[in-house]
């Protein structure tokens, strides 16, 4: 907790920083609007592309919904399930829990992904904070290395260990069966 | 009549995003019948020989007998998530092409930071594959979305981070200026390990082999997209196709310096051909790594994005940027 706070504060001082480098160097209102429409000569193409990507999606999907066959058979309307019978998933109500080991991994990609924006805005203004800015960046850099250390160190991130109970309890539940 | 040309420039990019479009899908194609043919030759059998010379026409064949199969909605999932993932998925890959500067004088867009949209657009195709496994609303299909969830997040972190020293030495996030800076010198001379933590996160992110376990086949059926079939399949499997060739589109235009070529070499084909020569030999090593590699369990495939992968990421810009201000490289 400790950790996270204080990278992200220095994080932030970093992304202050930039920004006031580079606001300095924009300078006038007149240099904004100009930067301004260069962007929009920039950004209309990619909306058009956008558009005409979806548009042809969509208009290969229907087609194939107009040429494909229409058919009913008995077994067919049911999910793949090879042999065991099938988990109903929560996105129909149903009442089957899945355990979700992988939570952490998305808590540690926010904390990560965070910084790596702060990185970003370092390194785009490398050549104007110099020196400074190096240290400042290889003591976030640190702190973040030790925060991988940490979280490796407490076994947040291996998956095998979470998975043993469970494991274990497959295998009692085999035992039984074949003792019976 | 010349003054009023500059108005026709939005009708002739238009042209130019249509053409693009309708040329990047009949490659994605074209590419799953060059695997199926490579991995043939390397496994010592012929593969797709019947259709056309070669079997080359195998694309159009399977094109034709997808459009005439069932538009199948599965009727215990959530229809309109099930129609929108898959569409998700292309959407996002097809849109990085928009940022991609193919030569001098192609490219949809020169987008100042056309880097972050690439990673942007990576991100967000995560998103189609969850959706996927949560609305088929089958066991191997939720299996297969929670994976690709984890190892997408995972692999994501340290794929910004690996272009970042790239950026630290050419000063900008657009991709043309990127290339332009690599006139004295590719950036792979300098970011070898960048480049490989990039391809490796690459890989990840686009599902291939040996990095393919949200739909390994031996685990979990087909993961993610086990109930799609017809057209909703053929576009899971033309982002996958797609994924590839911009991870390889990519690479050249960060590391290998895009349509640039030294000098004696430069002047025998066109800028748009090299850069193509130069995807082709990445779609093979893509291919070459399909055959050779086996399948890694998951949670080690995890602990080496996070446990090798991160640091090195991390340690490369830092001695990058050391480098720089000692006025190395």
């Amino acid at each position: 907790m400790f950790i996270t706070i204080s990278e992200l504060s220095i994080g932030f001082c970093l992304f202050l920083c930039t920004v006031k480098g580079m606001v300095k160097e924009r300078g006038s209102i007149r240099g904004r609007v100009v930067v301004l429409s260069n962007q929009l000569t920039e950004i209309w193409p990619i909306a058009a592309y956008f558009i005409i990507l979806v548009v042809m999606l969509a208009f290969m999907l229907a087609l194939s919904h107009v040429l494909g066959p229409k058919t009913k058979s008995r077994a067919k309307n049911t999910p793949y399930e090879s042999g065991v019978i099938a988990a109903v998933a929560p996105a129909s109500g149903g009442e089957t829990r899945f355990g979700n080991h992988f939570f952490l991994y998305a808590i540690f990609f926010v904390i990560f992904d965070l910084e790596t924006i702060f990185l970003f805005a370092w390194v785009i203004a490398f050549d104007e904070v110099g020196w400074a800015g190096f240290i400042e960046a290889s003591i976030f850099i640190g702190i973040l290395l030790v925060a991988l250390l940490y979280i490796w160190r407490i076994g947040a991130l291996e998956l095998k260990h979470r998975h043993l109970p469970f494991r274990q309890q497959q295998i009692d539940a085999q035992q039984n069966l074949s003792n019976r | 009549m010349f003054e009023y040309l500059w108005q026709l420039e939005p009708l002739w990019k238009v042209v130019e995003i249509s053409v693009m479009i309708s040329l990047l899908i009949p490659i994605a194609a074209t590419l799953v019948w060059v695997e199926r043919r490579m991995i043939g030759i390397w496994q010592d059998r012929y593969g797709p020989n019947r259709v056309g010379p070669f079997g080359i026409l195998q694309p159009l064949a399977d094109l034709l007998k997808i459009l005439g199969k069932e538009d199948w909605v599965p009727p215990f999932s959530d229809r309109l998530v099930f129609v929108l993932a898959p569409i998700i998925g292309a959407v996002c890959v097809l849109m990085s092409f928009a940022v991609v500067p193919f030569s001098p004088s192609i490219g949809v867009s020169d987008l100042n930071i056309g880097l972050l949209f690439f990673l942007a657009m990576a991100s967000l195709a995560v998103y189609s594959v969850v959706l996927a496994g949560w609305a088929s609303n089958s066991k191997y299909a939720m299996l297969g979305g929670m994976r690709a969830a984890a190892q997408t997040v995972s692999y994501e972190v340290f794929m910004g981070l690996s272009v970042m020293g790239v950026v630290l030495l050419t000063g900008t996030f657009n991709l043309r200026e990127i290339v332009l800076a690599q006139t004295d010198g590719w950036l792979i001379q300098t970011q070898f390990v960048g480049f490989f933590v990039f391809l490796i996160a690459g890989i990840a992110e686009s599902h291939r082999l040996p990095f393919d376990l949200p739909e390994a086949e031996t685990e979990l059926t087909a993961g993610f997209h086990t109930e799609y079939s017809g057209l909703k399949f053929a576009l899971f499997f033309l982002s996958e196709y797609l994924g590839v060739t911009l991870i390889s589109a990519m690479s050249v235009v960060l590391f290998f310096g895009g349509w640039l070529m030294p000098e004696p070499l430069a002047s025998w084909l066109p800028p748009l051909f090299w850069f193509i020569l130069k995807i082709s030999f990445f779609v093979m090593f893509f291919i070459l790594l399909r055959t050779s590699l086996p399948r890694p369990r998951f949670d080690q495939l995890l602990s080496f994005g996070w446990l090798v992968m991160l640091p090195l990421a991390l340690l490369n810009l830092l001695v990058t940027a050391l480098l720089r201000l000692g006025g190395i490289i």
